[in-house]
């Protein structure tokens, strides 16, 4: 299988490497907690969509219920940090273990199942019961009056820096570890991309039929996409409980969660590496900006799925790879003084 | 090389083959004939264990090959190009046909089956960086065949290769396929229109509503009574 698709340029690993710089260098220059706030929420749900986008934009297994796996790994590393005292260092890894058995478990219907309606709806329906689930286990999860006095991460004792909290004020800390959690699956994600199963998941994606027919075990590739992506989405839910510290049904299990990833991936670039983490950032800094908007959120969103569809249908992700970015005018050709 | 014996095939409640024999030796090419709907898919979907029979058995080389998965039938050397050859359309060309070599055994000898398709096949030459869904229909069942080829099988299997071409494009698969063939792959494709298919074919069978109708060597199946209530309806040869 070597060399069957060409190394990236060094050129677009330098550009992934300085980008990657600028943003774990923003802290140094902007300090307001509220910009990192944005900015822990966008890597947060960047990670979200980089997980999904794995299953459905490069695998090409529509599925609509991941905010499930969100919720679910969000709810459980919450409530066993709170209830047994353990440290949310350990409990987000078992959050992150429960995303990826339940990534199993939504894969089931999509081993037989083809038509992309019904996977939708299937697993639609599943996070819908995932959510009325947590609304009624009201002795575990309070129900609709919400999960409070979750754990923050505890403090890290580093080399350098020595005593770092992830709590309060301790904005700066968290921004960091957001962002490793975005960088590290990004990386996984283009890794396993460039690996057998990533073709196996192109395969998949434009022929089911004739994957099958070359002997591509579509079953072993469908719960490997579903459990790599539960994996990083149940992550990323564990990290959002922790960094918010108060859950409710509706604010990691509610449509509204999964149609906002869904857009931010359409609107960044759907099935391309950099995709969630433009449209995160589109999505969650508008979303900011747009607070006032409220209640027209989702109309939002849906106008944004619209438009991306319509007219970009590849994502912005895509489209910059495209645009001709002005030359410096010492570059441009001369016009030729001979001719009128 | 391949025995197909009594095999009974259904999806869901709906059985769709009934007691199908069917045999191909080695290096031979073999023709499944019949009207649209008869099961000739189906008979190939049967041998790649992409439809497993629930009664009859098929064997490949003197092992019993009926209920293993469709990734054990392409390591054990046959290739299915289906119908409408479904390539990956936003791959390349070349890519299209490495796909071919997913399984490990395959993938070690990628390079040096890629220089011999290459040799056999221009297009993969001339159009490999060239994504697939640009291609014409005749170039993807090229690529489609290349793309078979790449596991290495001792029988390809194509299913429905002549469908929707033109005919200068038939005549450049049916070249395609004797050169195939003389390489000491043997051949199992299926056509509706018998003079293109015993052009290549050494031996033919007649599928009719999934049963098997008649088989034999040559031109001279025309004449056969059979044939000629299937192919032209004629109510005088009718049983």
């Amino acid at each position: 299988m070597n060399g069957m698709f060409a190394p990236r340029k060094g050129r677009t690993l330098a550009a992934a490497g300085l980008a990657a710089v600028a943003w774990l260098s923003i802290p140094l220059v902007v300090q307001q907690p509220y910009v990192l706030h944005v900015l822990i929420l966008t890597a947060i749900f960047a990670t979200f969509a980089i997980g999904w986008n794995l299953v459905t934009g490069f695998a090409g297994l529509k599925t609509f219920g991941h905010h499930a796996l969100f919720a679910i790994a969000a709810y459980a590393s919450a409530l066993l940090a709170k209830n047994f005292g353990w440290s949310p260092w350990i409990t987000a890894w078992l959050g992150a273990g429960l995303g990826t058995l339940v990534g199993f478990l939504v894969a089931l219907p999509a081993l037989r199942i083809r038509s992309v309606a019904h996977l939708a709806i299937v697993t639609l329906a599943f996070a819908e019961i995932i959510r009325i689930l947590i609304s009624n286990l009201k002795e575990l999860t309070r129900g609709e009056l919400g999960l409070i006095g979750i754990p923050a991460f505890d403090p890290l004792f580093l080399p350098v820096l020595g005593r770092v909290t992830f709590g309060g004020s301790g904005r700066p800390a968290f921004f960091y570890l957001a962002s490793v959690l975005m960088l590290a699956a990004l990386a996984s994600v283009w890794a396993l991309m460039r690996s057998r199963a990533g073709l196996a998941f192109v395969a998949l994606r434009n022929s089911q039929e004739a994957a099958e027919s070359l002997g591509i075990n579509l079953a072993r590739y469908k719960f490997l996409a579903f459990a790599a992506s539960g994996f990083i989405v149940g992550l990323s839910g564990a990290v959002y409980a922790h960094y918010v510290r108060v859950l409710t049904p509706h604010s990691v299990a509610g449509l509204e969660v999964m149609i906002m990833v869904i857009a931010m991936v359409l609107v960044g670039g759907i099935g391309t590496h950099l995709g969630p983490v433009v449209g995160a950032l589109v999505l969650v800094g508008g979303a900011e900006v747009l607070r006032d908007v409220g209640n027209y959120r989702l109309l939002l969103y849906g106008a944004l799925i619209v438009l991306a569809t319509r007219f970009f249908p590849q994502g912005i992700a895509r489209m910059a790879e495209h645009v001709r970015w002005p030359r410096p005018a010492v570059l441009k050709p001369q016009p030729d003084p001979e001719r009128p | 090389m391949l025995e197909m014996r009594r095999v009974c095939v259904r999806y869901g409640a709906t059985q769709v083959l009934w007691d199908i024999d069917l045999s191909v030796g080695e290096g031979e090419v073999v023709a499944v004939m019949g009207p649209n709907g008869s099961g000739k898919s189906t008979i190939f979907k049967a041998v790649m264990g992409l439809a497993p029979p629930f009664a009859g058995a098929i064997s490949f080389r003197g092992e019993d090959i009926t209920r293993l998965p469709v990734e054990r039938h392409v390591a054990r050397g046959i290739a299915l190009v289906l119908e409408r050859r479904r390539l990956f359309p936003t791959m390349t060309v070349r890519e299209n046909v490495l796909m071919g070599a997913f399984h490990a055994q395959a993938a070690k000898a990628a390079d040096e089956t890629l220089r011999w398709l290459q040799g056999l096949f221009p297009v993969l030459r001339e159009r490999g960086g060239q994504i697939a869904e640009s291609l014409s229909g005749g170039e993807q069942q090229m690529v489609a065949i290349a793309r078979g080829l790449m596991s290495r099988p001792r029988l390809l299997i194509l299913d429905e290769p002549f469908l929707g071409l033109a005919p200068k494009m038939v005549a450049q698969v049916v070249d395609l396929i004797r050169a195939v063939n003389a390489e000491g792959i043997a051949v199992l494709f299926n056509e509706q229109n018998v003079r293109t298919s015993f052009s290549i074919a050494d031996r033919g069978y007649v599928i009719e509503s999934g049963r098997n109708v008649v088989d034999g060597t040559g031109l001279g199946m025309l004449e056969h009574p059979d044939i000629r209530r299937v192919y032209l309806g004629e109510q005088g040869a009718a049983p």
